[in-house]
This record gives C-alpha cells, sequence and structure tokens, in this order.
C-alpha cells in the first residue's frame, strides 16, 4: 500500500481507462457492464471499452488492490446474482484523488494561460459540450 | 407495436455470444478462468444494447470494434502471464527469444492471424443483411411531338441518350415514385420497418426508395432495365413491376412492359464466396506480413542475446 505522497505520485499518472475505471466506482460499488456504461455516460461516449479493456482494468487493479469484489450481492429479483459486484478500496480512493488533483492542476495551468476560462466555456470551445 | 426484428433474442446475438465465447480461448487459461464468464456476460449486454441501436449493423460495428480489442488484450494478457517485473520491452524480447525457433514462431503468427483475419471476414459476410434484386424491362420510344423539339433529332426509334437520360429522371421523379408509395402503403410498411412503427413521410419514404433503384439501358435497344434492391425477394419483385407500370400510365401507354419482375431465388449481396476469398486472400498477405517481422526480430534479438552472453574470447597466445 503507498503509504507517503512520492510512493502515491509514482503511481501516476493513470491510463485513461483506469483512471475512468477507479472514477465509476466512486460514487457506488458496480458490476463489469454498469462500469461500461458509467464511462460511456461519463465521457459522453468517447471511451468505449471492450470487455477485453475493462476486464484486463479490473484485474491489473485488484492486484494494485486498488478495488475489491464485493461480498454483498445484490436483490436476485432486481440484478443478476451471478454478476461481480467491485468497490474502491481505501488505496484506490487515495489514487484516484492523487490523479483528479493532477488533473485539477494540469486545468490550472491551461486558465492562467487563457486556453479556456470557464469548463463550461472548455467544452463548448472544443465541440465537447 | 414491437417488431420481430427489434427482438434481442435473435440467432445473430446467439451465433455472436457463441462466436465470441471461442475467441475467449486466445486468453490465457487462469486469465479465462477468473474473467470468461463475466466478459461472456458482458460481452452479451453489448450485443443486446448494440442491436436495439443499429440490429446487425449495430452488430457488426460492436464485432469490429471488439476483435481489436480482443487481439490487443490477448496478446497483452499472455505478455502479463510472464513471470517477473521485467520492462515491457524486455517482456517481449523475452518471449521472442523463448520461442523455440523462428520458423515456429512464424507458423504460429501466421495461422493466428490468418484464422482471426478468416474468421471477422465470414463473420461479418454472415452478419450482414442478405440483398435480394428484382428487373422488370420496359421498352420506350419518342413520340413524334418530342422527335420533332430537336433540331436535329434522330429517327424516331433510333438510340437518343438524351432521351434515355430524360426517361431515367423522369421514372426516379417524385410524379412517379410519389405514385407508387402511394399505391403500395410504402409509409407505413416501411415504417414499421425503418421508423421504429412510426409511418415516414412521404419525402423519407421516396428517398429510401429512390435508393434502391438501378435504372440502366439495355445496350443497342430501346429498352430500360428497372433493378430494385431490398432485403425481400417478393417485395423487390413487386416494387420493380409498380414503378414500370406507373411509368407506363404516366407516359399514356407508349411504354411497353416486355418484362415483368420475378421475385430472385437467392440474394445479390453479400457476395458470400467472393468476401471469403478476399479474407481468405487479405488473411494470407497480412499473415505473411506479420508473421514475417515476427520472425525477423525473433531472429535478430536471439542473435544479439547470444552475442551478449557469449563469454569473452580468450586471449591469442
Amino acid at each position: 500500500m503507498p503509504k507517503t505522497r512520492t510512493e502515491l505520485e509514482e503511481m501516476l499518472p493513470l491510463t485513461p481507462a483506469v483512471f475512468h475505471v477507479l472514477l465509476a466506482l466512486v460514487d457506488d460499488e458496480r458490476h463489469g457492464y454498469a462500469i461500461m456504461q458509467e464511462v460511456i455516460e461519463s465521457t459522453k461516449g468517447r471511451i468505449k471499452m471492450g470487455p477485453g479493456t475493462l476486464y484486463g482494468t479490473i484485474k491489473r487493479l485488484l492486484e494494485a488492490r486498488m478495488i475489491e469484489e464485493s461480498d454483498e450481492r445484490p436483490d436476485p429479483v432486481l440484478d443478476d446474482e451471478r454478476r461481480r459486484y467491485y468497490r474502491l478500496t481505501a488505496i484506490g480512493e487515495r489514487v484516484v484523488k492523487a490523479e483528479a488533483m493532477r488533473y485539477a492542476t494540469v486545468v490550472e495551468v491551461v486558465r492562467r494561460k487563457r486556453l479556456i476560462r470557464r469548463p463550461v466555456a472548455a467544452t463548448r470551445t472544443m465541440g465537447l459540450a | 407495436m414491437k417488431h420481430a426484428h427489434d427482438e434481442p433474442n435473435s440467432k445473430a446475438l446467439a451465433l455472436s455470444a457463441q462466436i465470441y465465447r471461442h475467441l475467449l480461448a486466445c486468453y490465457p487459461s487462469e486469465y479465462r478462468r477468473a474473467y470468461g464468464p463475466a466478459m461472456e456476460q458482458l460481452f452479451r449486454d453489448q450485443c443486446r444494447d448494440a442491436w436495439r441501436g443499429g440490429r446487425r449493423w449495430g452488430l457488426i460495428g460492436l464485432w469490429l470494434r471488439v476483435m481489436p480489442d480482443l487481439m490487443k488484450t490477448s496478446v497483452l494478457e499472455h505478455i502479463s502471464n510472464l513471470k517477473g517485473r521485467k520492462a515491457m520491452k524486455d517482456r517481449i524480447s523475452a518471449v521472442l527469444v523463448r520461442q523455440s525457433s523462428p520458423r515456429r514462431l512464424f507458423m504460429a503468427v501466421f495461422a493466428a492471424v490468418f484464422v482471426l483475419m478468416v474468421g471477422t471476414s465470414t463473420l461479418i459476410t454472415f452478419l450482414l443483411p442478405e440483398t435480394y434484386s428484382s428487373t422488370s424491362r420496359v421498352k420506350i420510344q419518342q413520340d413524334a411531338t418530342e422527335a420533332n423539339r430537336l433540331s436535329n433529332p434522330p429517327a424516331v426509334g433510333a438510340y437518343d441518350p438524351y432521351f434515355l437520360q430524360t426517361e431515367f429522371e423522369v421514372i426516379k421523379s417524385e410524379v412517379i415514385l410519389g405514385k407508387v408509395v402511394d399505391d403500395l402503403n410504402l409509409t407505413r410498411a416501411w415504417g414499421k420497418k425503418y421508423g421504429a412503427g412510426k409511418p415516414l413521410t412521404a419525402a423519407e419514404t421516396i428517398a429510401i426508395l429512390k435508393a434502391r433503384i438501378d435504372l440502366r439501358p439495355v445496350r443497342n435497344t430501346m429498352l430500360i432495365q428497372i433493378r430494385i434492391f431490398s432485403e425481400e425477394a417478393s417485395e423487390a419483385a413487386k416494387l420493380a413491376n409498380a414503378i414500370a407500370r406507373t411509368y407506363q400510365e404516366h407516359r399514356k401507354n407508349l411504354p411497353e412492359i416486355v418484362d415483368l419482375a420475378r421475385p430472385g431465388l437467392r440474394p445479390v449481396r453479400p457476395n458470400k464466396p467472393l468476401n471469403i476469398t478476399m479474407g481468405i486472400m487479405g488473411g494470407s498477405v497480412l499473415a505473411l506480413v506479420v508473421g514475417g517481422g515476427t520472425a525477423g526480430i525473433a531472429a535478430w534479438l536471439r542473435r544479439r542475446s547470444n552475442t551478449t552472453a557469449a563469454p569473452p574470447l580468450p586471449a591469442s597466445s
């Protein structure tokens, strides 16, 4: 487990797939398909992961102990009980926060250089809204 | 009402899931045991979404995204399966060097690329919607008034490219196609197929119909061939005949329908033998290039590792 700030920073930058999977798990525990849907929604369809990429990322995140499989199973009436749910661990939470801070620092520099002014204006300029 | 084609449990979905299950064999066995069922389930969910989004085309799009993903991640998983904490470059070198010989490596890579290429092209060929065509033929002739409008008119009944081109445009005009659309109630029928159950507008229906028409003159004759493409053989024939009859009525029975369209027995698209042959040829070339390149790199790495590992030469006495 990364203890110091330096150890944590060594894990950065995260790949887009890893970052988005971790972001998808910030709110709630989810299964593979729900993670994929959340990533599509949050990136407005710009990142569409295949099963190989998604489960490869999940495997690496499990190995790095950034996520863990959830023991709780949802109500089988509401969902397929064979689905495996994943949730963020304390390490995962620290890493995703550190990566978000890194992005925030970059955004701050970009704003200082007046490449963008406000987030909304930026997305409009880039045609991402 | 839900159309039968919109049902997600179609044969195409079952076939896709079955093929994907077999393709999971590309991953290392340990990885497959841990994540295979979940990946299969995720793929089935994606198939269902793709089918709802664009039916067969949606599925084809999904396969075109999933195949490169599968190829890339299966190679990565095999590499990461290797023990040790070497850098990625060293790991690849280790895999290539560890293979018994460049020739065996070439054969393995050639077979893998060839099977993937041929498999993908065959799969796409069988997932593509089938299209039938039907042709009706009409004999046209200029009447005397039309012929006299030109300063140097060709004799009545002679080949006149301007006249033929004009008639082609008349056949594709809203006057003719609009009447065909009305007579066959195509706005409603195609609304069920392409408009999620809602009737299409006349303009939309005419645009779809226009895209399905292929008009050609029969060489050295005054015959026009009206060829129509459709997913249903009977619909193609019905449309070709309706266009020919409407055109005949419009021209006050001057054109003569010499051949009525009959439903085609076999689909004209996709050309399965051609597509599979192209897949085999393309697969062979790509497999040769990739296999040759990999074997070349392996041979070079082997030479390099032998040179590095060789003991220093004894000093000559």
